[in-house]
């Protein structure tokens, strides 16, 4: 008797009861395989939003001497939701973003300050990025326990599948949002901070002025030309309001070239720290900024080049490794070659340092 | 079989001498940041400021 006999019937049982039972309930089974590798994830995420918001609030109480005991404020801020604007007709939709955006950021600000009778800029700033940093995670927490739980309740493995398939960059991000608190407790350098360390030096010995809220500017020369440069004011965590600056700097003095130098995400398979040159505006965010410096320099026909330098999510916001923060010099020679080949004496050229300034000083 | 070993980095602080360039460097402490002032070079008496701050990992 080989295996391929069907005639015995205990043969032809075992063949069969594996069919029957992945016919019927193989979705189920995958839904448990797929939900316990979900379940671990989600703890994970949840130690991450515990201990966040833990270190945020030790912080806060052995650092800062708050008035009363910050943690009831605090849990209020961590669970604060936006409604972003209605985009049906999405004409005008810009200015109604960064009005919500804006009207956030400045109550977060006002009951942070609430919360002491005296805090420095840089610890405002830092606690108001620690902030942020607990909501994220709280706010990932919150949609992947969602999603978990429906597919669970309704026993339903396709809604688990999209879920299965983030798992990987999700955590990616919360992993990288977590490995952030312990350089923003100290006040150190992130990778994001790049495009501030490069312009913050050929700031140096200038004078500097504000241009916009927590956003500086200074005026300098280099082979005839003259230089303006703009960054957040540093060493606070602010990534300042460039779109703001840009557009005061250009009503005083229109510029003949626009250079903007940020961090960017790489791609998988591109070396970490390597330096791109190309055209538009780059800085991230939500777009508001974005889209103001681009409606700025169409309207006063400004060519815009971006220098970027690559790197992972987790090193953009985590203390600078020794690879990013070696590139500076390299990409201020790149300024510098990129104001000769599209310049010439007598004109002038807006430098911008994109990115949190956090560590970083001018 | 994946997984990659997590590295672990230390913060370091990287000074330069205004005067005679020299690089010097030591562990983080907190209250440094890019670009600030510290103190006199033990070369030179320069100015020393902090030209970096950077996390380098740590070999096991």
């Amino acid at each position: 008797m080989g295996f391929g006999d069907d005639t015995n019937p205990v043969l032809w049982l075992i063949w069969i009861i594996p069919i029957i039972i992945f016919v019927f309930y193989g979705q189920r089974i995958q839904l448990q395989i797929t939900s316990s590798e979900i379940k671990k994830n989600i703890t994970k995420l949840q130690q991450f939003k515990e201990n966040s918001r833990k270190e945020l609030i030790n912080y806060i109480k052995n650092n800062l001497n708050p008035t009363k005991d910050p943690a009831p404020k605090l849990d209020r801020f961590i669970d604060y939701f936006t409604i972003m604007p209605v985009d049906m007709d999405p004409n005008g939709i810009i200015p109604k973003v960064r009005h919500v955006v804006r009207s956030r950021e400045d109550n977060t600000r006002a009951q942070i300050k609430s919360l002491f009778s005296e805090i420095s800029e840089l610890e405002r700033t830092k606690v108001q990025t620690l902030l942020e940093i607990v909501t994220s995670l709280q706010l990932l927490y919150k949609i992947v326990n969602h999603l978990y739980l429906t597919a669970k309740k309704q026993n339903n493995y396709p809604l688990i599948l999209p879920l299965q398939m983030m798992m990987p960059f999700i955590m990616e991000e919360a992993n990288a949002l977590n490995g952030a608190v312990p350089a923003l407790k100290q006040g150190q350098p992130i990778g994001d901070g790049i495009g501030p360390m490069v312009v913050g030096k050929m700031m140096l010995g200038t004078k500097k002025q504000n241009a916009s809220f927590e956003t500086v500017w200074s005026e300098t020369k280099y082979e005839g030309r003259k230089l303006f440069l703009i960054k957040a004011e540093g060493p606070s965590a602010t990534v300042g309001r460039p779109g703001e600056a840009i557009e005061t700097i250009v009503s005083q003095n229109k510029p003949d070239l626009i250079i903007m130098v940020d961090a960017s995400l790489k791609l998988e398979g591109e070396d970490s720290a390597s330096i791109s040159q190309g055209f538009g505006a780059a800085i991230g965010g939500i777009g508001t900024d974005r889209f103001q410096i681009e409606e700025i320099a169409t309207r006063h026909n400004i060519p815009v080049f971006a220098i970027v330098i690559k790197q992972s999510v987790k090193e953009a916001i985590n203390l600078m490794t020794k690879e990013i923060a070696d590139r500076a010099e390299e990409v201020r020679s790149q300024i510098y070659e990129m104001i000769n080949d599209n310049t010439s004496t007598g004109h002038t050229v807006l430098v911008i340092g994109v990115g949190n300034t956090l560590g970083v000083s001018q | 079989m994946f997984s990659k070993k997590e590295e672990k980095r230390a913060p370091c602080t990287v000074e330069q001498c205004e005067s005679c360039k020299k690089d010097t460097k030591r562990k983080f402490v907190v209250g440094d940041y890019v670009f600030k002032e510290t103190s006199l070079c033990v070369s030179c008496s320069g100015q020393l400021r902090i030209t970096k701050i950077f996390g380098e990992i740590i070999k096991a």
